[in-house]
């Protein structure tokens, strides 16, 4: 009885949500990306807070609404980090031509 | 349960130390999960306790940083699915949807501040080009010059 109530929870426990991989792999794109991880350190910074939410929420919660939700927010916070990194590769070049003027 | 509580003035010291041990057991049981019930509360609604309105004021506010850093121009689509998010968080708020009132709100901050984003990168990437642009139109003039100087020197120096 006792074995089949830890295998039970250990099954609920292990329950895949594929909107959290997709969401991990978003982060874990951006992360080993260079020229974002360098130029974009606090908008990656706050993916990963969001992506740690929903997986909390997950694991904690199992409430698949609200983890569907913050990984819809993980992803535009990725976006938002490749936007930060494109302006500022902008901004080191506008400081290269500078001399040069 | 009346027979756990009602003590009865005739009842032997040994029945009524009985009775008191179970009363103080359905207290310790009652007060432990009375206690769990309210530890475990935040922790199942922490996120959808949060009230709709800072998410209301917060999607606001970003929209109106998004207009100023001219997101409307250079971020239209992202501005305007802000704007229909926050509308719609509005109307499921009036619809008494809390819960979905919030996930659009936040949802409509969040549009804003791509929408911002994407208009400062643009911003900051017109400035770089136009300044590579200035640049080049400066060296071909000054090559320019250059060029005829030479063609005007070089008699100069031949005499």
């Amino acid at each position: 009885m006792l074995s089949l109530l830890a295998f039970l929870s250990a099954s609920c426990g292990a329950v895949h949500n594929p909107a959290l991989d997709r969401a991990r792999d978003a982060y874990e794109k951006l992360r080993r990306d260079p020229a974002v991880a360098g130029r974009a350190a606090v908008a990656l910074e706050k993916t990963r807070l969001t992506l740690e939410e929903a997986e909390r929420v997950w694991a904690e919660e199992k409430d698949a609404s609200e983890v569907e939700h913050l990984v819809y927010l993980t992803e535009k916070r990725a976006e938002i980090a490749l936007a930060t990194a494109r302006r500022r590769v902008a901004a080191d070049e506008i400081q290269q031509l500078k001399p040069q003027r | 349960m009346g027979t756990i509580f009602y003590i009865n003035l005739r009842m032997s010291p040994r029945a009524k130390a009985q009775q008191r041990f179970w009363m103080v057991i359905c207290l310790i049981f009652s007060a432990a999960f009375l206690s769990f019930g309210c530890s475990i509360l935040p922790l199942t609604s922490e996120r959808t306790a949060m009230p709709a309105v800072g998410a209301f004021s917060k999607a606001e506010l970003r929209l109106r940083t998004a207009a100023e850093a001219r997101a409307d121009e250079l971020a239209p689509m992202d501005l305007q699915r802000a704007k229909e998010k926050l509308e719609n968080a509005r109307r499921a708020m009036a619809a008494g949807k809390n819960t979905e009132a919030r996930r659009l709100a936040e949802a409509a901050e969040i549009e804003a501040e791509l929408a911002e984003a994407k208009a400062e990168a643009e911003i900051t990437r017109f400035a770089a080009e136009y300044i590579r642009r200035r640049g080049d139109v400066l060296r071909q003039e000054l090559e320019g010059d250059a060029r005829r100087g030479s063609a005007t020197d070089t008699p100069k120096n031949q005499w």
